[in-house]
């Protein structure tokens, strides 16, 4: 019985080393195929890293797929690890949103607002509504001649207020809104207001469209530009802070 | 009908949760991509969207978007 199952064994043997050796290579294959995470060349790491705040900005409420979202759980993890990587050291932020939830919009701001490393925005297309302080957040903005940034209050959806509650909140959140911009900007908080709730400019509702070289003008943003730029100001920012970091070293 | 009101429009018509089904995340080296599932196969994706800061990784092109992606078993 010994002699025999030794046998089997010595027999046996030989088989699974080459099935071993197939399924890893298969393994690899199927890696390289499906996942790409075998050692594919890679490029030098970028010191600028970007993030695209697109389409609407969503809030708690998940909107259908078919929409185009930037949602705020995907954002505020990847400026984290942004801040936290020492080989990144800028961030751009590209805009091209029709605003969305205030409170999420708003969320983002403060990230971008309170990081350490120099941060550039970049309006292209529109920075409408809570588009606007995100577009202030950085330590510079620019925005694309063509570029637009609608400012209005803050509303459900634009139509008039039930309860007075209601209205005494919205104006609460729409002061936390006008305070973030008048803070990351330079524009006045009377100036932001009356862009705000002037009439006219808006087909039957109030609130400004502001057009690049305006935002510009109206001091809420730095200045008039596109990618070339934005990259161009933000290597500089990044050197400006270099030299601090050695002189500590 | 006509509706005249001030609720956005998948908050009267709710979205069939097949839509929801159709999409998925997965985590790649370095960011996140959206994909959505074709409807011949189970296992077949086609990438929608890529997440990630990196601009490098935009110009990798196993994540560019259009281009088919299969889920390997582990994920499932």
């Amino acid at each position: 019985m010994n002699e025999s199952r030794f046998n089997n064994l010595s027999n046996e043997t030989p088989n699974p080393n080459q099935d071993q050796g197939k399924g890893a290579k298969e393994g690899i294959l199927d890696k390289i195929q499906q996942l790409g995470q075998t050692n594919v060349p890679q490029m030098e790491q970028s010191n600028i890293h970007m993030v695209t705040i697109i389409g609407q900005i969503e809030g708690h409420m998940q909107l259908p797929p078919q929409n185009k979202t930037t949602k705020y759980e995907h954002i505020i993890p990847q400026l984290v690890a942004a801040e936290q990587n020492p080989k990144i050291e800028g961030m751009l932020i590209i805009l091209n949103t029709v605003g969305g939830d205030v409170e999420a919009g708003l969320a983002l701001a403060e990230m971008i607002a309170s990081m350490s490393k120099p941060t550039v925005t970049l309006v292209l297309g529109g920075g409408h509504s809570i588009g606007v302080p995100i577009a202030v957040a950085s330590r510079y903005s620019f925005i694309a001649e063509s570029a637009t940034m609608t400012i209005h209050p803050v509303r459900l959806t634009g139509l008039v207020i039930g309860v007075p509650q209601t209205f005494e909140y919205l104006d609460k959140m729409q002061d936390r809104v006008v305070n973030f911009v008048t803070k990351n900007s330079t524009i006045t908080e009377e100036a932001f207001k009356e862009l705000m709730l002037s009439k006219g400019n808006l087909t039957r509702d109030i609130g400004t469209n502001v057009v690049g070289r305006d935002a510009v003008e109206h001091g809420i943003i730095n200045e008039v530009g596109g990618i070339g730029p934005a990259i161009k100001k933000l290597n500089e920012l990044i050197q400006q802070n270099k030299p601090n970091e050695d002189v500590v070293q | 009908m006509i509706l005249y009101t001030y609720q956005s429009q998948e908050s009267i018509f709710p979205v069939d949760d097949s839509a929801f089904a159709n999409v998925e995340m997965v985590d790649v080296p370095g960011g996140q991509l959206l994909l959505e599932r074709q409807k011949e196969s189970n296992n077949q994706y086609r990438i929608v969207r890529l997440l990630s800061t990196d601009p490098y990784m935009y110009l990798d092109q196993r994540y560019q978007p259009g281009q088919f992606y299969e889920l390997g078993n582990q994920n499932k």
